[in-house]
């Protein structure tokens, strides 16, 4: 088991503070979704966890060691990161672009081993992408390319996998179909998943910890049906809300209120 | 590889073999085992078409290499050596070496081609930091500010406007072969480079947030890229003068024939560009009775039609 916090972290672009002195420790073996209104730094957040974006301030720890001080290849054998940039070289193939996953249990020259050859097969059944496996990646559709990618993730073999807005692009169904997959991964295999996601209320019902952020800071953190009510929601978003029990999974729902179309009650304060 | 390795074997046979005057074949391995002093057929495959045949196996495997590196670190389909503005570096050197110095030897002008060239690249990687978009704006802004100097150059000096005329085509004769021997290194060094760095392309390819993710020092990764690219492709512009195209064409092929692993692509690379730039040059030969087109001419006759083809089909293959 790993755990993985940071530590009065600052985070920024050229001098601009997005984040300053947060913190925040990823509880081990569940899913935590991190939520919040555009350009809150949210995505820059979950960049400086993974070491893909340099801290200003602050330090980020794995099991108590600070990051910054490991090799990037050990760090990459602990936590895997889906970033929202990757690109699929054209022509490349799923078992391919997946079997790219094991470069940080690879020597210079990326050697195969049977080992790695095991592994990727595994990352591709469990994705559901093995019948794709001798396909190019351009050939498939948005939700199977986003499960490709995922498998590479898997491929690393970290106890860590974090995801920049995995859900992004995909219709509805697809977005159920990546989040059921990503909750099997974590009781299947323990994984620790830390993602960053926009749909409020599918972020309500999947994660096990919820963090909402608003102007570089945490609004509020906890499980979702004590962090995700109306002032919350008011207060990260500005945005007035319904919050209700979820009729499926019973957790919280979000129903924005707009300038238009309101024909029922006003929500209550409380 | 077997068929770019049989390739690469036939078109260095081809270059020893024909010529503007007709040598039988029989006499061509008699002048390469028991060679008669004097013998003018054997004197001209000794001393013009070997040479010749190992120039162009040296630029070719550099430039080939050079184009495939740079095109896998920027990402860039339509990169070459020349988008770092090499070409215009070395040839700025050469005419200012001339100008300044009156050098006039293959032999003598070969460093100061090779140092403008290292210039130009150091002043385009240090200025666009290794982001590719910003590395193509700034290699052609160096380019643009080079060309005109070069330009004013040629007007003040009769004897560097005759030797740049000829060097600048891009040919594979009157260099001897002391300039391979003096240069040779450097391409060992690169490929050496471009083998190490080739698997750390397949990770770059999927950009630069998950070749992090995986691992990958990706600032190491583009600067240990920018000293190969700038060996081979130094070399090669030294040893041939600026070769369009080859540089630019021959990853492209190489993709075509073996897919997106760069570790296989960087190999066919360095077979198919000493492939493309003797093609060229016997081609050359031969395309005109009784004289000569120069290599550098050919290679962009030929590369142009592929690069159109290559663009007009469905399916690129990017990098």
């Amino acid at each position: 088991m790993t755990n993985l916090r940071a530590e009065g972290v600052s985070l920024g672009y050229d001098g601009l503070r997005v984040i300053e002195g947060l913190d925040l420790t990823l509880p081990d073996g569940k899913i935590t979704a991190v939520v919040g209104p555009n350009a809150c730094g949210k995505s820059t957040l979950l960049r400086g966890l993974a070491r893909l974006h340099p801290l200003d301030g602050g330090r980020i720890t794995l099991d108590g060691a600070d990051i910054t001080a490991m090799p990037r290849k050990e760090l990459a054998r602990k936590v895997g990161m889906l970033p929202q940039s990757s690109i699929a070289p054209d022509g490349v193939r799923v078992a391919e672009l997946v079997s790219r996953g094991r470069y940080p249990h690879q020597g210079w020259f990326g050697r195969h081993s049977s080992d790695d050859d095991a592994v990727v097969t595994t990352a591709l059944e469990s994705t559901g992408v093995a019948e794709l496996a001798d396909r190019p990646v351009a050939e498939l559709s948005g939700g199977q390319r986003q499960r490709v990618w995922i498998a590479m993730v898997l491929a690393q073999q970290t106890d860590i996998v974090l995801l920049d807005e995995p859900t992004t692009f995909l219709d509805v169904r697809h977005q159920l179909d990546l989040l059921d997959l990503l909750t099997e991964l974590n009781r299947d295999r323990g994984t620790t998943v830390a993602m960053v996601l926009h749909e409020l209320n599918l972020a309500a019902r999947y994660a096990d910890h919820l963090v909402v952020m608003s102007a570089g800071r945490i609004v509020a953190e906890g499980a979702p049906s004590d962090v995700l009510t109306s002032e919350v929601v008011d207060e990260a978003f500005g945005l007035r809300a319904h919050v209700v029990p979820d009729p499926v999974a019973g957790s919280p729902l979000v129903v924005p209120v707009g300038r238009y179309h309101s024909s029922a009650v006003e929500p209550s304060a409380g | 590889m077997v068929t770019a390795l049989a390739a690469l074997l036939l078109v260095v046979l081809a270059s020893l073999a024909l010529g503007v005057r007709d040598i039988a074949p029989a006499e061509v391995w008699r002048a390469l085992t028991s060679p008669v002093a004097g013998f003018m057929d054997h004197d001209v495959v000794l001393d013009q078409r070997l040479p010749r045949t190992i120039v162009g196996l040296a630029a070719g495997v550099a430039l080939g290499t050079a184009g495939t590196l740079i095109q896998g670190v920027t990402r860039n389909p339509i990169a070459d050596p020349g988008l770092l503005g090499l070409n215009s570096g070395a040839s700025l050197a050469v005419v200012c070496a001339v100008w300044l110095f009156g050098v006039t030897s293959p032999i003598g002008y070969v460093w100061f081609a090779f140092l403008g060239a290292a210039a130009a690249a150091a002043i385009v990687f240090s200025v666009g930091r290794g982001q590719p978009v910003r590395l193509a704006l700034v290699g052609a802004a160096v380019t643009a500010l080079i060309t005109p100097l070069i330009t004013l150059v040629l007007l003040r000096d009769q004897q560097a406007f005759n030797l740049y005329r000829f060097w600048s085509v891009g040919s594979l004769t009157g260099r001897g072969l002391d300039t391979v021997t003096a240069l040779w290194p450097f391409i060992v060094v690169g490929v050496v480079l471009a083998a190490v760095l080739s698997h750390r392309l397949n990770m770059l390819a999927l950009g630069d947030d998950v070749a992090t993710a995986l691992g990958q020092r990706v600032g190491t990764t583009r600067t240990l890229a920018a000293i190969a690219i700038v060996l081979l492709a130094g070399t090669a512009t030294s040893l041939a003068g600026p070769i369009a195209l080859v540089g630019l064409v021959v990853p492209h092929a190489a993709r075509r024939l073996v897919g997106t692993d760069y570790r296989w692509i960087m190999g066919i690379g360095a077979l198919l560009g000493p492939v493309m730039l003797l093609s060229a040059d016997v081609l050359g030969r031969l395309i005109l009775p009784r004289s000569e087109l120069e290599a550098g001419v050919v290679a962009a006759l030929l590369g142009a039609p592929v690069l159109i083809a290559v663009a007009r089909s469905r399916n690129v293959v990017g990098a």
